[in-house]
C-alpha cells in the first residue's frame, strides 16, 4: 500500500503545481519576442511597494501591439507622477474574443480591473450599478487644484460624451469610434458619368444615383449594383429611422423608454428604402450577392457595387486587397423631404475606471488613492504621444478628436471617416432591451424573405417588434418592480 | 523517511479510500464546476440577478412569465422540439447505416473509417461556413447537384419553412462519431448467430432486423440519450449560419438562453430557461429509461 500512497501524493502534488496556486510562480518559457515581431519588448517595471492598478486591454502577449503596450505602461510606471501618486499599472492583455466575458466576469465577481475598455453604449448600465468611478468628480478635483486635465467639450464629440453621461455625471470616456459611412466606387461613377459633385445629400439623390449605377446584361441579370441600402451595415434599420428624423423610442427619462415602433412613419421609412432600384427584383439581387457569399469576398471589393454602407473596417479590407479601382466615402445623407439629419451609427469602445470604494477589502484612504491613480493613468492614456502609439497598433479611429485630426494626415478616406464622427449617434441604452437593435434585426428577417408569399410587410414587422418590446418590458419589470427603467 | 499510514483499516476499506483519493481531482472539479453551479442556478432562477448587483429573490415570477406570457420562449421551444424530434432519429439511422457500410468486408476499410470520422475533427465554425457555401441558393453545390435532376433551387437557409430541416440535414456531416459507436457494437455481435441464421435460410434483411438491430439496442439507447441532450443544446450552428432567422425560424432555446443571460445580463431569467430545459431533458430520459427494459437487449442477460 505504500507505493500507491506515494504515487497518489506525488500525483496530487504535481496536479496542484500544474493547476497554478498563486503562491507558486511558474516561469513561462523564455521567448525572444524581438525576433518574432521585430520590435523591442522591455521588461515590465516592478511596482515595489506602490499600489498596483490592473489595466485590462486588448493586446495579449503574442499580439503585434504587445511590445507597444508594455512600453506605454512602463513609461507611466517610471514617471515621477506615478511615483508621487503611489501607484503603478499592471497590464492584462486579453484576446479580443475572450475580452468581453473576461471583463464582465471580473466585474461581477468583485475582482474588477481598475481601468478597462468596454462598450460605450452600455456604460450607463455599469454606472447605474455603482461600478464606475465618477469622472466628473475627478475632473472637478483637477480643476480645483489647477492640475492639467481634459477639456471634455473640445476633446470629444458631444454625442459620445452624452452616451457616457449618466444622471448628469460622466462615467466613461469614448476611446475609439466606429463609423458607418457610404463607400463609393469612383471608377463606376465615372463610367456612369457621375462626379464628386453628384455625391448625394438626400435620400432622393442617393436613390437616383443608385439607379444610374445599376446595370443589367441582356439576359436580365444584374451586372453592377448601384446600392442595396439593406445590405452590409445598412441592414440595421435604426440608422435609417434616425436619418429620417424618426425615433422608435420615447425617452421618458431615468432609463424609461416606451417603444414606439408601430407607426406608419417608420413603415414608410422601410418601404422607401426598399424601393431603391436594385431592390425592385429581389431574386436578381439575391443572385448578385450569392456570388460573393460563395467566394467570401466583400461585394464592394469586387468593384461591381457603386455604393455600400460599411465601417472603417472596409478601408482596411480594401487596402489589403489592393483593389484596382478608386474609391471614396461620404456620410449617410438625411432622409426624404430633406427632413432628419446625416447619421453615423457609431458603436464605440469606452474606457472606464472601476470605483475602488466598492472593494470592501480596501480602506477608504487606499481606495481613494487608487481612484486618483487610475484617473492619472487615464489622462496619461489620452496624452498625444500615447494616443499616437495606440493609433499605430490598433485599427480603430480614436475618439479624441484633436489627436485624431493630427494623426490622420492627408489620407482622403480617413479624413472622410473622421468627418462623419461629428454625426455619430449611439443607440439608446434601454434597460429591459439592451440589444434592441439585434431584436429589430431579427424581426426584420421576416421582411427580408425573398418569397413574397411568406414575406411580412413592414407594418407587421414593426407591430411584432412593438409587441416584443412591450413583452420584454413586462417581463423585466415583473421581477424589477422598482427597477431602473420600469 | 517517515511513512504514511492509513491506520487500522481493513484492506478493502483502504482500497476504497485510495480509489476515492485518486478520483478526488475529478470529484473536486465535478462538485466545484458542475454540482455547485447547478444548485446555485436553482436559486438564481428565482432571482433577478443582473451579474453586477446582489440578486433579489422574486419567487417563481421568472417561471410563471416564461410559461404563461413569453411568446418567444414558446417559439424557441417549438423550434427546439422540432429539431430534437427529427434530428435524433436521423442521426441514429444514418449512424447505423454508415456503420453497416464500414462493417462490410471492403478494401481500404481503415481509410473509409478515417474519411467518415474526419468531419468530427473540423471546428464547428469552419463547418458552419462550409455549409453556408454548400447551401447557397444560387451557387451552392447541393442546388447545383439537384439542378441536374431538374429540381428548382431551394433557399435552404433563407426560407423559414426549410431552414430547420437544412440544419438537421447538416447532421449527416457529423455522423462519423455516431457510426463509430455503432461499428463497435456491430463488431461485438457473435459471428455464430449469423452463421446459424444463414443455415436456417434467413434473408440478410431478416438477419438485420432479428439479430443485428436487437444486439445493438444498448448502443442505440446510449446514442439516443446523448443525441437528445445534444439536440436540446442546439446553438452554435444557428448562431453562425442564420443568426436565428429568418423570422426566428431557427431560434432555439439555447439561443434564447444565450440572449437573455449573456446579451441582456438577466441571469435569473436565463437560469429559469435552463431549468425548464433541464427538466424536459430529464423527463424524456426518464421515460426512455423506463421503457428501455422492453426494447433494449443485453447479451447474456435473461431478458
Amino acid at each position: 500500500m505504500k507505493q500507491p500512497t506515494r504515487a497518489y501524493l506525488g500525483v496530487s502534488l504535481l496536479s496542484l503545481l500544474l493547476t497554478g496556486c498563486n503562491w507558486i510562480r511558474l516561469t513561462p518559457p523564455q521567448v525572444n519576442w524581438d525576433n518574432l515581431w521585430g520590435s523591442e519588448v522591455e521588461a515590465i517595471v516592478p511596482c515595489d511597494d506602490r499600489q498596483e492598478l490592473n489595466f485590462y486591454h486588448l493586446f495579449p502577449r503574442g499580439d503585434g501591439g504587445y511590445a507597444t503596450i508594455v512600453r506605454i505602461i512602463n513609461a507611466f510606471n517610471a514617471s515621477p507622477e506615478a511615483s508621487a501618486a503611489g501607484v503603478c499599472v499592471k497590464g492584462n492583455g486579453v484576446n479580443f474574443w475572450d475580452y468581453w466575458s473576461r471583463v464582465d466576469n471580473a466585474l461581477s465577481t468583485n475582482t474588477a480591473p481598475d481601468i478597462f475598455l468596454h462598450q460605450l453604449d452600455e456604460s450607463a448600465f455599469r454606472a447605474k450599478n455603482n461600478q464606475l468611478l465618477n469622472l466628473t468628480d475627478m475632473h472637478a478635483i483637477d480643476v480645483n487644484q489647477s492640475l492639467p486635465t481634459f477639456d471634455f467639450d473640445n476633446d470629444f464629440y458631444p454625442a459620445q460624451l452624452n452616451t457616457a453621461t449618466f444622471e448628469d455625471n460622466l462615467y466613461a470616456l469614448p476611446w475609439s469610434t466606429t463609423v458607418r459611412v457610404v463607400y463609393y466606387n469612383k471608377d463606376l461613377w465615372a463610367q456612369a458619368g457621375l462626379t464628386e459633385a453628384d455625391i448625394p445629400t438626400t435620400w432622393d439623390e442617393l436613390k437616383q444615383v443608385s439607379g444610374t449605377l445599376t446595370t443589367y446584361n441582356q439576359a436580365g441579370g444584374m451586372v453592377n449594383l448601384g446600392m442595396d441600402p439593406f445590405s452590409g451595415e445598412g441592414t440595421h434599420v435604426q440608422q435609417w429611422f434616425w436619418s429620417a428624423g424618426e425615433n422608435p423610442w420615447i425617452d421618458e427619462g431615468d432609463g424609461k423608454f416606451t417603444p414606439n415602433f408601430n407607426r406608419q412613419e417608420l413603415a414608410d421609412v422601410i418601404n422607401e428604402i426598399d424601393s431603391f432600384p436594385g431592390r425592385v427584383d429581389r431574386t436578381k439581387l439575391q443572385q448578385f450577392f450569392s456570388q460573393f457569399q460563395v467566394t467570401g469576398q466583400d461585394p464592394f471589393v469586387s468593384g461591381k457595387v457603386g455604393m455600400q454602407i460599411s465601417t472603417e473596417g472596409l478601408y482596411s479590407t480594401l487596402r489589403q486587397a489592393n483593389v484596382n479601382f478608386n474609391y471614396g466615402v461620404f456620410t449617410l445623407p438625411k432622409g426624404p423631404n430633406n427632413e432628419g439629419d446625416p447619421v453615423n451609427w457609431s458603436s464605440s469602445f469606452s474606457i472606464e475606471l472601476f470605483d475602488n470604494l466598492r472593494r470592501t477589502s480596501l480602506t477608504t484612504e487606499v481606495a481613494n488613492l487608487r481612484n486618483r491613480g487610475s484617473w492619472l493613468f487615464l489622462k496619461y492614456l489620452f496624452s498625444f504621444d500615447v494616443q499616437a502609439q495606440f493609433y499605430a497598433i490598433a485599427p480603430f479611429l480614436l475618439s479624441h478628436r484633436q489627436h485624431l485630426a493630427s494623426l490622420i494626415g492627408d489620407d482622403e478616406i480617413l479624413l472622410g471617416l473622421a468627418e462623419s464622427i461629428q454625426y455619430s449617434r449611439e443607440k439608446e441604452y434601454v434597460p429591459y432591451a439592451p440589444k434592441w437593435h439585434s431584436d429589430l434585426f431579427q424581426e426584420m428577417g421576416g421582411f427580408f424573405i425573398i418569397d413574397l408569399a411568406t414575406r411580412r410587410p413592414a407594418s407587421e414587422v414593426l407591430q411584432r417588434m412593438q409587441n416584443f418590446m412591450i413583452s420584454k418590458r413586462t417581463q423585466y419589470c415583473t421581477t424589477n418592480v422598482n427597477g431602473w427603467g420600469c | 523517511m517517515a511513512t504514511f499510514k492509513l491506520g487500522p483499516l481493513k484492506r478493502k476499506q483502504k482500497e476504497v479510500l485510495l480509489g476515492y483519493a485518486f478520483a478526488s481531482p475529478w470529484l473536486i472539479g465535478f462538485f466545484a464546476f458542475t454540482i455547485i453551479p447547478l444548485l446555485t442556478s436553482i436559486y438564481y432562477s428565482m432571482t433577478n440577478y443582473n451579474t453586477l448587483n446582489q440578486p433579489d429573490f422574486v419567487g417563481f415570477s421568472n417561471y410563471s412569465f416564461l410559461l404563461f406570457n413569453d411568446a418567444i420562449f414558446w417559439k424557441a421551444l417549438g423550434n427546439t422540439l422540432f429539431h430534437v424530434v427529427l434530428a435524433t432519429p436521423f442521426s441514429i439511422v444514418l449512424g447505423i447505416l454508415v456503420a453497416l457500410v464500414l462493417n462490410a468486408p471492403v478494401k481500404g476499410l481503415g481509410i473509409w473509417r478515417t474519411i467518415f470520422y474526419l468531419p468530427n475533427v473540423v471546428s464547428a465554425v469552419a463547418m458552419a461556413l462550409l455549409w453556408v457555401w454548400l447551401f447557397n441558393k444560387d451557387y451552392g453545390l447541393i442546388n447545383q447537384f439537384l439542378g441536374l435532376f431538374g429540381v428548382e433551387s431551394i433557399n435552404w437557409l433563407g426560407d423559414p419553412n426549410i431552414v430547420k430541416v437544412s440544419l438537421i440535414l447538416m447532421g449527416a456531416w457529423g455522423s462519423g462519431i455516431t457510426a463509430l459507436f455503432f461499428l463497435g457494437a456491430l463488431k461485438s455481435i457473435p459471428k455464430d448467430l449469423y452463421e446459424v441464421a444463414a443455415i436456417a435460410g434467413t434473408s440478410k434483411l431478416n438477419q438485420f432486423f432479428k439479430i443485428t438491430l436487437p444486439m445493438i439496442t444498448s448502443t442505440i439507447l446510449f446514442m439516443l440519450i446523448t443525441t437528445i441532450i445534444g439536440a436540446f443544446q442546439m446553438f452554435t450552428l444557428a448562431y453562425i449560419m442564420t443568426s436565428g432567422g429568418p423570422d426566428r425560424a431557427s431560434y432555439y432555446l439555447g439561443y434564447y438562453l444565450f440572449d437573455k443571460g449573456i446579451m441582456e445580463k438577466q441571469m435569473g431569467y436565463a437560469s429559469a430557461i435552463s431549468w425548464i430545459m433541464f427538466s424536459m431533458v430529464l423527463l424524456i430520459i426518464y421515460v426512455i429509461f423506463r421503457t428501455s427494459k422492453k426494447w433494449v437487449f443485453y447479451l447474456g442477460s435473461n431478458s
